[in-house]
């Protein structure tokens, strides 16, 4: 039976005599193999390991820091936009939609996207229109939305929207209780009177959208 | 004999650990060290509040349009820079920052990394006494809160010997 000898104690050697004196590594014969045993590569795998030891201790820094403080204020915000309407519309999408008619008569055909119903003494025609209200920054849960026209209608041409009639003098209400994010649909008729004059009945319907 | 090889592997990976540990045990503050933040040109520092303090107002911060909607996030971008000055021998010292709050749907990226409460690397070999361009962005989802807006921004540089 061979006999091994062990170190009781390790310390470093020369090259690494600068580390501080804590770092002496105490080895116990508590039957492990003897690491300073066999070839010179085992040796070169201790003094490896004496060197990272001593590099992770040495090792220090000295800290300094500071602060960027940032600060703004978040705004909330709305948008509307027009998403349908009846006609041949462009900019549905955005908050500046366009819908053309083109020509309209009691007994012609109805414009694209709209019906037509003849009374005894006036004539309608009807379609929707789409109205889409987001929100950011907002802990509103729903809107009210109004509506009035640009202008003054021509005399016997009657706007209605949700059949309330549309004016120019005042804001309707279309909805007290809209829902952010969907799309709410709203009935759009044109009533012309028989005896309204053959003419332009260009307008412009104006949204508000308020946050509740 | 074979060699003991997980007595190597065990006493690395202390080693290891210790090379870890040794920065937080050794971590001092070193008053040479000193940083300075400056705006984005030439001019002077912005403003500063306390030593290695500076604080900029970012004004109202209202939800961008993407294309005709709100965007369901918004993003604030201010451009500075960062002298750390300082006489120590190294050239070099390590730059991290972290932020001291959580706002809720507020996200903090500096240089395009998301800044949190845990340090982040800005900079791992900044040099000394140059001044280093940044660019901190705040993110504001559409669902935050709207109110005041305020991100403690904590600068961290580590000078190593």
């Amino acid at each position: 039976m061979q006999s091994i000898r062990y170190p009781k104690s390790l310390r470093f050697p020369p090259a690494y005599r600068s580390a501080p004196p804590d770092l002496e590594i105490k080895a116990e014969p508590v039957g492990l193999a003897n690491p300073f045993q066999g070839s010179p590569m085992k040796q070169l795998s201790i003094l490896a390991l004496f060197a990272t030891l001593a590099t992770a201790t040495i090792a220090h820094a000295d800290t300094s820091s500071g602060t960027l403080t940032v600060t703004g204020t978040v705004e909330s915000s709305i948008s509307l936009t027009i998403e349908s309407a009846g006609g041949t519309t462009s900019g549905t999408g955005t908050a500046a939609a366009t819908s053309d008619l083109g020509n309209i008569s009691k007994y012609g055909s109805a414009p694209t996207g709209f019906t037509l119903a003849r009374g005894a003494s006036n004539w309608t025609i009807s379609s929707t229109i789409g109205v889409k209200v987001d929100k950011a920054n907002l802990t509103s849960t729903d809107y009210t939305l109004t509506a009035q026209l640009g202008s003054a209608p021509a005399s016997g041409v009657v706007w209605k929207l949700n059949g309330s009639s549309v004016l120019d003098s005042s804001e309707t209400t279309l909805t007290s209780t809209g829902t952010y994010g969907s799309t709410g649909s709203y009935s759009w008729d044109i009533v012309v009177a028989d005896s309204a004059a053959a003419a332009a009945i260009d307008n412009t319907l104006n949204f508000t959208a308020t946050s509740n | 004999m074979r060699p003991s090889p997980w007595l190597v592997f065990t006493a690395l990976a202390t080693a290891t650990g210790a090379a870890d540990a040794a920065p937080a045990r050794g971590r001092q503050p070193n008053p040479e060290l000193r940083l300075v933040f400056l705006d984005a040109g030439e001019g002077p520092p912005i403003r500063q509040g306390a030593t290695d303090a500076a604080s900029v107002d970012l004004g109202r911060v209202v939800a961008r349009s993407c294309g005709a909607r709100l965007c369901p996030r918004t993003v604030v971008t201010k451009r500075f820079r960062l002298r750390v000055e300082g006489a120590a021998a190294t050239r070099f010292v390590r730059v991290s920052a972290f932020v001291r709050d959580d706002a809720f749907g507020q996200v903090v990226r500096i240089d395009g990394r998301l800044v949190t409460a845990l340090p982040q690397v800005i900079g791992a070999a900044t040099p000394l006494n140059v001044a280093v361009a940044h660019t901190v962005e705040i993110e504001v989802s559409a669902t935050a809160p709207e109110g005041a807006l305020s991100h403690d921004i904590v600068w961290q540089v580590e000078d190593f010997r």
